[in-house]
């Protein structure tokens, strides 16, 4: 008999605490799981969204162009430029981009836009991009095509094959005026771009706005995307002359203080819940000694040492809340999966609220190994401080006093 | 062969309003082999008299020598380990641990005493035989009687070879029959493996199987009589 075996028969003498016990891990860490999953998951949504979608990791700009986001400060389009960031090993892909505004005209309704010229091979072959193509096709772009946003569609009107006046300013000042076809729509997952925005092919860009060899931004995609602010680091050491990088929480740090102040809110209830957790089994620990205090009198009478009666106590306690553990693993599982597949889709005034703020009222849940790993890992650092002063007790057990019991 | 000498033994509570001296002054020796019942009144001290012989108290002076050692000097780690090895208890109410059986009841101290599985199960199934329970090595105590979980604490006591026993009221509640069967048993245990018991007891059934009888009032030796 070792003493996991009498540790795992002693937790059942008394199977409705232990399965109290276990239970209320269970669901503190399915509750656990299931918050960071969403709220991780959403966020990661977000980011994907903003930021492989629509702004790339990093983007290099011509000097200036963060601070005055104007055409005149946009960058020359070089080999130089190229080489240079293709010489960092974790730089996967450049994109070049044309970002500006300009109105849009279609019969008697107008609307101010934002215009993105892309490479199209390279934009409309992302998954994401592909899958949000509503009608037409983005290959026609090429030919002084438009690709529009179908709620800018909508709100002018206008359906493929129609005709999309713009009228913007180039570089320098210089007048942007062009007539496209509209090719294709597009539903962008960001309400607020979705309902203004429209692509054009790099080249026709370049044309409308003047820019000739010109750009706005290279936007950049890593091999390791987690390695964006090292890498973004690595290159703006010896950027060349003339130009400037940022990742994305530089240039977009509202995202990043959205996630980070609601992370900071989950992890007040998360540290509440554990709270509960942790008297809950600091509770179920000093009812299991108490009770058995003449037990464990006459175990150190014939012999076992106190600390023997701590580590067997310990093993207990922290098969109860292994139990919980292993169940709430068990059952989150395949609920996070699912949520992971087929995300919650808010509808009426919850939509409503996401979408004010620029978001998609969507939340997939993350599905990631550590989430199972880690708030468990949690649970049981909480279990072993929840045990040390019950089984502190132990080992100031007063054996006579103990046996008289 | 002497293998406990007591000298000069007092225990004073001081933690009560009036101090009590519960062993006052107790010179006494056991040979190897004794089957010794020590008797007296409630309060006269026998308890404590025991607990100090078995190192489960501190003598307030004096000295519990057992084969050359005096235990007072051991620390409080040092003292669980020479009970586990030289000491074996019987207590008035069994304390056999519930969710063993009686055969993992009796190995529980040589499994402390990290002896080989199958020697220390060879000697769990000898010693339950040897008590008259060979049938019910695999019950748990909730399905033995009083006396049958008595006759395990006897063989508990005994598998790990102690030097000597030390029974705290061990027919307190048993019934006639189980009593006379389980003093049976200790009696042949005593001659066939030369175990030195040593009993307290109001029981004069036991006082009457016993081959020495120390009678402890006021916490003194009033008497000491082998017979």
């Amino acid at each position: 008999m070792n003493y996991f075996k009498l540790a795992w028969r002693n937790i059942w003498r008394n199977k409705k605490r232990t399965l109290i016990t276990a239970a209320s891990v269970f669901f503190a860490l399915f509750l656990a799981i299931l918050m960071v999953g969403l709220q991780e998951g959403t966020y990661a949504h977000m980011i994907k969204i903003s930021v492989e979608d629509f702004y790339g990791y990093a983007q290099v700009h011509g000097k200036g162009f963060s601070e005055d986001k104007t055409l005149t400060n946009s960058l020359e389009y070089n080999q130089e430029i190229i080489d240079y960031l293709n010489s960092n090993k974790n730089v996967k892909q450049i994109q070049p981009r044309i970002e500006s505004f300009a109105l849009s005209a279609f019969s008697d309704k107008s609307k101010g836009i934002v215009i993105l010229g892309v490479d199209p091979n390279l934009e409309f072959e992302k998954p994401t991009i592909k899958k949000r193509l509503v009608a037409g096709n983005f290959d026609e772009i090429y030919d002084n095509g438009i690709v529009i946003t179908e709620k800018l569609a909508e709100y002018l009107g206008a359906e493929i094959g129609d005709s999309l006046a713009l009228i913007g300013q180039g570089y320098q000042g210089i007048s942007a005026v062009g007539l496209y076809k509209i090719v294709a729509t597009i539903s962008m997952p960001n309400p607020m771009l979705n309902s203004g925005l429209a692509y054009l092919d790099i080249k026709t860009a370049q044309e409308l706005f003047s820019l000739e060899n010109r750009l706005t931004g290279l936007s950049l995609s890593f091999n390791d995307n987690r390695k964006f602010k090292e890498t973004t680091q690595e290159l703006r050491s010896n950027l060349p002359e003339g130009y400037e990088i940022f990742h994305w929480e530089e240039e977009m740090p509202e995202i990043k203080q959205f996630v980070e102040s609601d992370r900071a809110g989950g992890q007040i209830f998360l540290v509440i819940l554990y709270i509960i957790i942790g008297f809950g089994i600091f509770g179920t620990a000093l009812m299991m000694i108490a009770e058995r205090i003449k037990e464990f009198g006459i175990m150190v009478a014939v012999g076992m040492q106190k600390m023997k009666i701590v580590i067997l106590v310990g093993v207990e306690m922290l098969y109860i809340t292994s139990l919980g553990i292993i169940a709430s693993i068990v059952f989150s599982i395949p609920i996070m999966y699912y949520l992971n597949i087929n995300p919650i889709t808010f509808t009426g005034d919850m939509a409503k609220t996401y979408e004010s703020y620029g978001f998609e009222p969507v939340m997939p849940a993350a599905f990631q190994l550590d989430y199972f790993i880690n708030q468990p890992i949690v649970v049981i650092i909480i279990t072993i401080i929840a045990i040390i002063y019950p089984l502190w007790g132990i080992s100031k057990l007063d054996v006579i006093k103990s046996i008289r019991k | 062969m002497k293998i406990i000498e007591i000298k000069n033994l007092h225990k004073i509570y001081t933690e009560t309003a009036v101090p009590v001296k519960a062993v006052n002054g107790i010179d006494l020796s056991f040979d190897q082999g004794e089957f010794t019942a020590i008797v007296g009144p409630s309060g006269s001290g026998k308890t404590t008299f025991l607990n100090m012989l078995g190192g489960l108290d501190k003598p307030s002076e004096g000295e519990v020598i057992i084969d050359g050692i005096n235990i007072g000097s051991l620390s409080s780690k040092q003292v669980i380990d020479f009970r586990l090895r030289n000491i074996g208890f019987v207590f008035q109410a069994y304390n056999l641990i519930p969710v063993l059986t009686a055969k993992e009841n009796v190995e529980f101290i040589m499994q402390l005493q990290n002896q080989d599985k199958k020697e220390r199960e060879a000697r769990a199934i000898e010693m339950l035989k040897a008590v008259g329970l060979g049938e019910r090595i695999n019950n748990r105590p909730a399905k033995l009687s009083g006396g049958e979980q008595q006759r395990v604490a006897v063989a508990r006591a005994l598998a790990s070879k102690p030097k000597f026993i030390l029974a705290d009221e061990p027919t307190a509640n048993l019934d006639s029959a189980s009593t006379n069967n389980l003093l049976e048993i200790m009696q042949e245990l005593n001659k066939k493996e030369n175990i030195t018991f040593i009993f307290s007891t109001h029981d004069q059934r036991v006082v009457n199987k016993a081959r020495r009888v120390i009678t402890i009032d006021d916490g003194k030796v009033k008497t000491d009589v082998k017979i």
